[in-house]
């Protein structure tokens, strides 16, 4: 993702924010939409921001949660949602520029909170994700391969790279071991683990996050384990699989960054998108600890097409990709939530 | 728009191609510097440390999480 590397990989940016601010990514698909104080919050400094109501304005606005508008973008505000700066920019010169105009402006804010105590939030049950403590979490990783007919365009599509994680359940990943398997033994994913690997992750994210595939996909990828080997203390498997996962719709794809036109305008119309892959991985479970040693799964294949999101609207033709998935670390940015919204994911 | 010819195939996936590709694929965070940045990743905790430490609060919002698939 551009971003990352490009504006916060940049030690002038890494340095400032370090130094003068509380920084925090957050996804705004939830905070568009939570029905609580974070949501307002959020929108409070957003309206603001991105679209330019006055505080008071904003004030009035921050309980509506039906707004259509997307409220990405990169703000500086007080802890009361005072704005004092704001833009949606990649250019790490664009973004200190807005950091540097933002602590000036800080010793004359008008919200001035005399206590330094904010208490806790009881956030929106429909946005609420458990991190799986005791289950499996995947940490994704998802690239276009090199290509034998060198058609990329852009610096940024060459490199680019993008990452998810996959969340399953202790109970959902101990049916992947089940009592009495034998050495030789052949059985497929349970079928919760199936869809959501399918639908949720099997996905084209290389340039941006895109939309799951559609509810009666997952039936035309076949996924297989095999048992390797067995003892009291682990079970070695190892998976195989693949198909083809196909879609058409009408995606309008993204105007590019420099056009004057808003999506929806004059764009690019992408009819269909799909991934044909093979899938390998290699399994070993810790019977004592209850826990995958190793989760190594490899898909790799073809994908062609694009949605809105994705940015793939000048590169349609087919071309190789693959999407790796390990163990996760366990430090904090590996308990970030899946893409998509808990409901759904859990029931994909 | 799929064709059964490909100009770019992909390469074949065999217990010998594995590892050179599941590398090439797999996320590297930790070659990258923005992890640097002390990011909170939820908005409420961060906007409770900002009141703690008397600190303006730094937005990054996105379509996705920034931290993970975006």
């Amino acid at each position: 993702m551009v971003r990352r590397e490009r504006t916060y990989s940049d030690p002038r940016i890494i340095a400032l924010l370090n130094e003068r601010f509380i920084s925090a990514a957050v996804n705004i698909n939830g905070l568009q939409r939570q029905n609580d104080a974070e949501g307002r919050f959020f929108r409070l400094i957003s309206w603001q921001g991105r679209f330019h109501l006055s505080f008071d304005d904003a004030l009035a606005r921050m309980g509506d949660t039906a707004t259509g508008e997307c409220h990405q973008g990169q703000y500086v505000a007080t802890i009361d949602g005072e704005l004092l700066g704001s833009r949606h920019t990649a250019d790490p010169d664009e973004l200190l520029e807005i950091l540097h105009k933002a602590l000036a402006k800080w010793p004359n804010r008008q919200t001035q909170r005399k206590e330094t105590v904010v208490g806790s939030v009881d956030r929106d049950a429909r946005y609420v994700w458990t991190y799986p403590e005791d289950g499996l979490v995947l940490h994704l990783g998802c690239a276009d391969l090199p290509r034998q007919l060198d058609n990329w365009q852009h610096d940024w599509q060459r490199r680019a790279h993008n990452q998810d994680f996959v969340w399953i359940t202790r109970d959902e990943m101990l049916a992947m071991v089940p009592e009495g398997i034998q050495k030789g033994d052949c059985f497929s994913l349970p079928e919760a683990i199936h869809r959501r690997l399918v639908r949720y992750h099997l996905l084209d994210i290389v340039r941006g996050e895109t939309s799951p595939w559609g509810k009666e996909t997952p039936s035309d990828v076949a996924i297989e384990m095999q048992v390797i080997d067995v003892d009291v203390d682990h079970v070695v498997m190892t998976l195989r699989g693949g198909g083809r996962l196909q879609e058409h719709g009408k995606w309008c794809s993204q105007p590019p960054r420099e056009s004057v036109y808003r999506l929806g305008e004059m764009c690019c119309l992408i009819e269909e998108r799909g991934f044909e892959t093979a899938l390998m991985g290699y399994l070993e479970f810790d019977r004592q600890l209850e826990q995958f040693k190793r989760f190594d799964v490899l898909a790799m294949g073809v994908r062609w097409g694009g949605t809105t999101y994705n940015v793939r609207g000048n590169d349609v033709a087919p071309a190789p990709m693959g999407i790796a998935m390990t163990s996760a670390q366990k430090d904090p940015f590996s308990r970030i939530p899946p893409h998509g919204t808990p409901g759904s994911y859990f029931q994909a | 728009m799929y064709q059964d010819v490909i100009e770019n195939p992909a390469p074949k996936l065999t217990a010998e191609t594995f590892g050179e590709w599941f590398d090439f694929c797999k996320p590297k965070p930790q070659t990258e510097r923005w992890i640097e940045i002390a990011w909170e990743t939820e908005l409420w905790p961060a906007r409770q440390r900002a009141a703690q430490e008397g600190k303006p609060l730094f937005l990054w919002a996105m379509n996705g999480h920034p931290v993970g698939c975006v």
